[in-house]
């Protein structure tokens, strides 16, 4: 598939992949973008598929944008589970 | 022919009578399948109704009672889990055509520890698909409140919330994943306990989004949910999330009075929008807690507005993950709804997931930070939004917005895993009355000090005797 720079671009802001999004304008998925995404992805949803998720996407785009703008030091490392035992014992 | 009440007893009036033999466990057990029959044609809180074989069981504790071989508290009290745990030989559809037509070959952990300690199972209730999200059509229409049948129990343990309501059964299990457990008690004024993550075994249970989902008991009283955790909390080998740490005696944790401990108010964001009603009835059950004895402390919780975030993030990215190879397969087979949101998580970035998982530490820090300066954390239980409160079921459920933002005052911690407790403090003015609901949050581990609260809540206030009105 043949992708232009704008297009990679805008296709990068949406599954957050860029930092250069403005943060006042969360990235408005178009539909080619979207097939860009879904097919890097792996999962190449038709494009009645996409037109449904659409509004869907557009509706997420404001949860992701305050994640996106977070600012997290370095030594902030994911929490996959819950460390629960120790945290019972030490906040008693 | 008159609708038994028996069912409507607690374990802890039931259990004393099936010890002593003044109640049998196959009155009671009939009892329960006469009460689904005359009323689930109307509430629709059971898929499956397992008569023949819980007449069986209940013959068999009958035999062992008179035996002297009684179990324990549960020995021949009828329950019913939501329909998304793997019940041996019994159809588990989660709610889905997808999996229909299902009979598992094993037992989920949790069924089986309710198995050895004499419960019996007499039917699996109604979900919303596969756990997710809510204002859905369900697999045979979605359940209906007791309190007033025009109205939604809530999701996704809407049939268990339902089943309790109507006095069906004194127990069921939910899960929850982003309130669906606590939802469902709201709306139907039961007692919900979404536990500490990894207090309870998952295995069996199928996944909605690993490390967001949850297994817990409801029930009419607090007393009767501690019952229940006591017999199903501990580690298990086959759920590695499962924590090996001992269960305490949760029951005799009733009993510990909550003179002095410290109740956090918070001060931020989770009374942002509260309907008037609800935050009439959250007010008044603060002053129950302090002449009780408690002692309120204000609380800002930061990073309050990464919740949602947080959670719609993990969720998304999890669920399609774990649904990848049947959104492959039987796409056409989902709801709609569900079938968009799944679809819709494919688009997550790994960089968007492990932001997710990065707030989370932020917030797991701030629960510690939290619970150093209060014992429990009360919160509203549920979506703040005053539109939402009462959620009207409609023959055909919106299909957008798909997703509204997830209630943050269940999300905390379902994205921290500390343990958290509703129950009922009031109902609408109404018409129709329908319940409001209180949400208190713990340590981790700590369910103990929420049985304390809530038990001393529930001694000196009557929410949680009130009937449903629903009748044949």
């Amino acid at each position: 598939m043949k992708v232009d720079r704008r297009l990679f671009v805008g296709s990068l802001m949406l599954s957050g992949g860029s930092g250069v999004a403005s943060p006042q304008q969360p990235a408005a998925p178009d539909l080619e973008s979207l097939r860009v995404v879904s097919a890097a992805h792996g999962v190449r949803l038709t494009d009645e598929r996409l037109l449904v998720l659409k509004p869907v996407l557009e509706s997420r785009q404001g949860q992701l944008r305050v994640l996106r703008d977070l600012t997290v030091g370095d030594e902030v490392a994911p929490t996959a589970g819950i460390p629960g035992g120790d945290l019972a014992s030490e906040t008693h | 022919m008159p609708v038994p009440e028996l069912p409507l007893k607690s374990v802890a009036e039931l259990g004393p009578l099936l010890k002593g033999r003044k109640l049998s466990p196959v009155e009671l057990v009939q009892a329960s399948l006469d009460r689904i029959e005359a009323l689930n044609p109307k509430v629709q809180a059971f898929l499956t109704v397992t008569a023949a074989q819980a007449l069986d069981q209940a013959r068999q504790a009958e035999r062992e009672i008179a035996r002297g071989r009684y179990r324990g508290p549960l020995h021949g009290i009828p329950y019913a889990p939501k329909d998304l745990f793997a019940t041996k030989g019994v159809r588990t559809t989660n709610g889905s055509k997808v999996t229909a037509d299902w009979g598992p070959d094993f037992e989920s952990t949790v069924t089986a520890r309710l198995q050895r300690a004499g419960a019996i199972l007499v039917g699996k209730l109604n979900l919303l698909e596969f756990a997710m999200g809510s204002g859905q059509k369900g697999l045979n229409g979605p359940a209906r409140n007791p309190w007033d049948l025009a109205y939604s129990p809530s999701g996704s343990s809407s049939g268990s919330g339902a089943a309790l309501a109507a006095g069906m059964v004194p127990l069921t299990l939910g899960t929850d994943t982003g309130g669906s457990i606590r939802g469902p008690a709201k709306s139907c004024g039961v007692v919900g306990l979404k536990p500490t993550y990894g207090r309870i075994s998952r295995f069996g249970v199928t996944a909605l989004s690993w490390t967001l989902d949850h297994v817990g008991p409801m029930a009419r009283t607090v007393a009767d949910v501690a019952q229940m955790l006591q017999v199903i909390a501990g580690a298990d080998p086959r759920d590695p999330a499962a924590a090996a740490k001992a269960v305490p005696d949760y029951v005799k944790a009733l009993r510990g009075g909550v003179k002095g401990l410290r109740l956090g108010i918070p001060t931020n964001h989770y009374f942002n929008h509260v309907h008037p009603e609800t935050d009439a009835a959250l007010r008044r059950a603060i002053r129950v807690l302090k002449d009780l004895g408690m002692v309120l402390v204000d609380i800002t919780v930061a990073h309050a507005g990464l919740v949602g975030p947080t959670s719609g993030v993990i969720l998304a990215s999890e669920s399609a993950a774990f649904h990848e190879q049947r959104l492959k397969q039987h796409a056409e087979l989902f709801d709609p709804l569900v079938r968009e949101r799944l679809e819709a998580g494919t688009f997550h970035s790994a960089m968007d997931y492990i932001k997710a998982l990065r707030a989370r530490t932020l917030l797991v820090e701030e629960m510690r930070r939290v619970f150093g300066l209060c014992d429990v954390l009360m919160l509203p239980a549920g979506n703040a939004a005053p539109q939402l409160e009462l959620e009207i079921v409609g023959t055909d459920a919106p299909r957008n917005p798909p997703l509204p933002p997830r209630p943050d005052s269940f999300n905390l911690a379902n994205v921290t895993g500390i343990p958290a407790l509703v129950l009922p403090c009031g109902f609408t003015g109404g018409p129709p009355a329908l319940p409001l609901g209180i949400q208190f949050c713990a340590r981790y581990f700590d369910e103990a000090t929420l049985f304390r609260v809530g038990h001393a809540y529930q001694a000196a206030t009557d929410w949680h005797q009130r009937i449903a009105p629903v009748t044949a």
